[in-house]
């Protein structure tokens, strides 16, 4: 038989087992717009008296039986949330490259009369009346301002292109340029996430699982690997007693409770430079503008991956990193610059051969009435060193030569195919400048067989059509974390409706149990004046 | 004197202690039930134990008509053995025996049934904290205010029942 201390023993431990049940209903309630919690559930089960026999009865009061937690469940999709984290690195790497795209977009917008689509035109215009005016100054005076105008379009599509990439990821010299990068920002926000889940961890080793403490860790934890997540694609390694080991691709960057493997960051000259042997920066260096690599603290950071670019992808950081890098199929700073640096050679090459061609003469500035053989260096445009190889978007410019104040007869505008019929005084003749306005419409094997005008407005349509592209598949991205999310808050949330249909089933059963005990107590009076 | 009415007054007594001592099995089961909280079996119990006691307030009614025709009043175990002793000595130790067994079930009754009580208090005191906190998760979480400045934060306190206990 139940012995009386014994009982109220058992009722005290349930008043209170109770209440700590009924705290983590409150405690669901509370939280049920706290974004990143999962509902938890007190799971009661029968206390074990096994342990009290024999005559320690301090024991045997203590474990008198009754009713105990067995543990405070939590609802929670392991499968769901790696999903979720993997589509979210998707998402943010798309959001990442759609931004790139937009700026790019601007870049390349022509709408205004100053873009290179209305420079390549007036030029032509330009030539089309140096055709009718060879002799004229004003005629070349006319073309040459166009022609500059065109290098200035050139050149300053290449310093936005600079800028953009130089936002995202610094100038590839300076530490300052890094430091007020993108990717720096993300970097820094990334390694203290890392240092926050290894606290976690810590705090998950000592904290004994299945209580409502752990639980709270257990969706801090999450929250935090789904920040990670939009950073860079994870791998999660789920232990027992919930912390988790994190690798970046296949390195380990989590183990428990410490941080073996932290992002270090450096420019790309530095990383050159520290490279044994050195790589020579830029000739030889065809990477990102910045390099992070894994270091490991826990051993004097010791470098793990020197070069860590190529395992990161995805996330805000993957779309960073690869935002301005040719050559990897997709439509970004990297390949519009490499397309004005080719369109910009391609011009240089075009009206540089045209101009100095056998057979091109120009007018003697000395006599104005007579023509000159062209020479050989008589360029219309040239690069940063002054020849017409090497040539960018960035340092193509007219020939110092072409500005001086007799250069404007420096133009070919006469062309004689027969040699032995060359006439000096012919200087209304204007056959290399109809050749010239000849490459208008002319496909050119270094534009993939396209014209100037068309390669441009092609890069143009290109960088439109991935824009349109890249903005598809992240709102399809974003309509499938929408729903893995929605998914996770069916499995994880709180549902008032449920608390509230409990709540109304107890006050029920509560107060007709109430009811119950008046006529217990008549009968009970009964049976004690019966007992007396 | 009828000893027929004796035998008929251990019978009933008999059943009344029966019918108690189920009555203890329903009220232990009770408590298990409200300890756990399962609510849809708590009206089941409720039922078992309703219609248990209307058992009982027959048995009672007939055991008082016997008394009534005995001794002419509704009496007390002890009256009745007193009865006996003085017209019928064979019935008392029987009577005597059930005396015992009356008398050591009603503190178990009773003890379990304020058990009950005291756990029904708790779980609904825990129903209505239920209901507050859900309203407080509808109402907007603000602040109040007084000349003095903000007076209260919303906190929503479940402890308060640890006083009650």
């Amino acid at each position: 038989m139940v012995s009386l201390l014994s009982s109220l023993n058992m009722t005290a431990n349930t008043l209170s087992i109770n209440e700590q049940a009924i705290g983590v209903v409150s405690h669901n309630v509370s939280n049920m717009n706290t974004e990143g919690y999962s509902k938890q559930k007190v799971n009661l089960a029968t206390r074990n008296i096994g342990g009290a026999i024999g005559n320690n009865v301090t024991a045997q009061i203590r474990a008198n039986g009754g009713v105990m937690i067995a543990n405070v469940m939590r609802y929670t999709d392991s499968y769901l949330n790696n999903y979720y984290r993997d589509q979210l690195s998707t998402q943010n790497k798309l959001d990442q490259q759609l931004d790139t795209l937009k700026d790019l977009a601007t870049i390349l917008d022509d709408l205004e009369s100053e873009g290179l689509d209305s420079a390549l035109s007036e030029f032509y215009e330009a030539l089309n009346n140096l055709n009718e005016y060879p002799a004229s100054s004003t005629a070349r005076t006319n073309f040459i301002e166009t022609a500059k105008t065109l290098t200035s379009v050139l050149n300053s599509k290449s310093i936005e292109l600079d800028e953009l990439t130089t936002k995202a990821l610094g100038d590839g010299i300076n530490q300052e340029s890094l430091e007020n990068s993108k990717i720096y920002v993300q970097y820094e926000a990334l390694n203290d996430k890392l240092t926050e889940l290894a606290d976690i961890n810590r705090a998950l080793q000592v904290t004994q699982t299945g209580t409502l403490e752990a639980n709270n860790l257990l969706d801090k934890r999450d929250t935090i690997l789904n920040e990670i997540s939009q950073f860079v694609d994870i791998s999660v390694d789920e232990k027992d007693n919930g912390t988790v080991n994190v690798s970046i691709g296949t390195t380990e960057v989590i183990k428990g409770s410490k941080v073996v493997g932290q992002l270090n960051i450096q420019t790309a000259k530095s990383y050159c430079e520290s490279q044994n042997p050195p790589i020579t920066y830029p000739d030889d260096w065809d990477g990102e503008n910045a390099v992070i690599s894994i270091i490991n603290p826990q051993e004097n950071n010791k470098v793990v991956v020197s070069n860590a670019n190529s395992m990161i992808t995805e996330g805000t950081l993957g779309g960073l990193l690869h935002s301005a890098t040719a050559g990897n199929g997709e439509t970004n700073a990297g390949t519009v610059r490499e397309s004005l640096d080719t369109l910009a050679q391609t011009i240089a090459d075009i009206f540089n051969e045209l101009n100095t061609r056998e057979g091109a003469y120009c007018i003697d500035p000395n006599d104005t009435g007579k023509l000159i053989d062209s020479a050989d260096d008589n360029l219309l445009f040239v690069g940063a060193d002054g020849t017409g190889t090497g040539i960018t978007a960035g340092n193509i410019k007219l020939n110092d030569a072409l500005l001086t104040e007799d250069g404007i007869w420096n133009i070919s505008c006469a062309y004689f195919d027969d040699p032995a019929n060359v006439d000096l005084n012919a200087v209304g003749n204007s056959q290399n400048v109809v050749a010239m306005l000849g490459t208008r419409d002319s496909k050119q094997d270094a534009l993939n067989g396209m014209s100037l005008e068309s390669f441009y407005t092609s890069l143009v349509g290109k960088v439109a059509s991935a824009g349109s592209s890249i903005q598809t598949l992240y709102d399809t991205q974003t309509s499938v974390v929408d729903s893995v999310l929605t998914k996770i808050k069916n499995t994880s949330g709180v549902d008032l409706n449920e608390e509230l249909v409990d709540l109304v089933k107890y006050q029920t059963a509560y107060s007709a149990a109430a009811q119950v005990f008046n006529t217990c107590n008549s009968c009970l009076d009964v049976l004690m004046t019966l007992g007396g | 004197m009828d000893k027929k009415i004796f035998y008929n007054l251990i019978e009933i007594l008999d059943k009344e202690i029966d019918a108690y001592s189920r009555l203890k099995d329903l009220f232990e089961e009770k408590k298990e039930i409200l300890k756990q909280s399962k609510a849809d079996e708590l009206g089941n119990v409720d039922n078992r134990i309703i219609t248990l006691n209307s058992e009982i307030t027959k048995l009672n009614k007939s055991r008082e008509k016997i008394s009534i025709d005995i001794i002419g009043e509704s009496v007390n175990m002890s009256r009745f053995i007193e009865y006996a002793k003085e017209n019928a000595p064979e019935f008392v130790p029987a009577l005597e025996e059930r005396k015992v067994k009356i008398c050591n079930i009603i503190p178990e009754l009773t003890l379990l049934n304020n058990q009950n009580v005291e756990l029904l208090k708790h779980g609904i005191i825990i129903s209505n904290k239920m209901l507050e906190t859900i309203i407080n998760a509808f109402a907007p979480q603000g602040c109040n205010y007084n000349g003095a400045g903000k007076t209260d934060t919303h906190d929503i306190d479940m402890w308060t029942i640890n006083e009650e206990v």
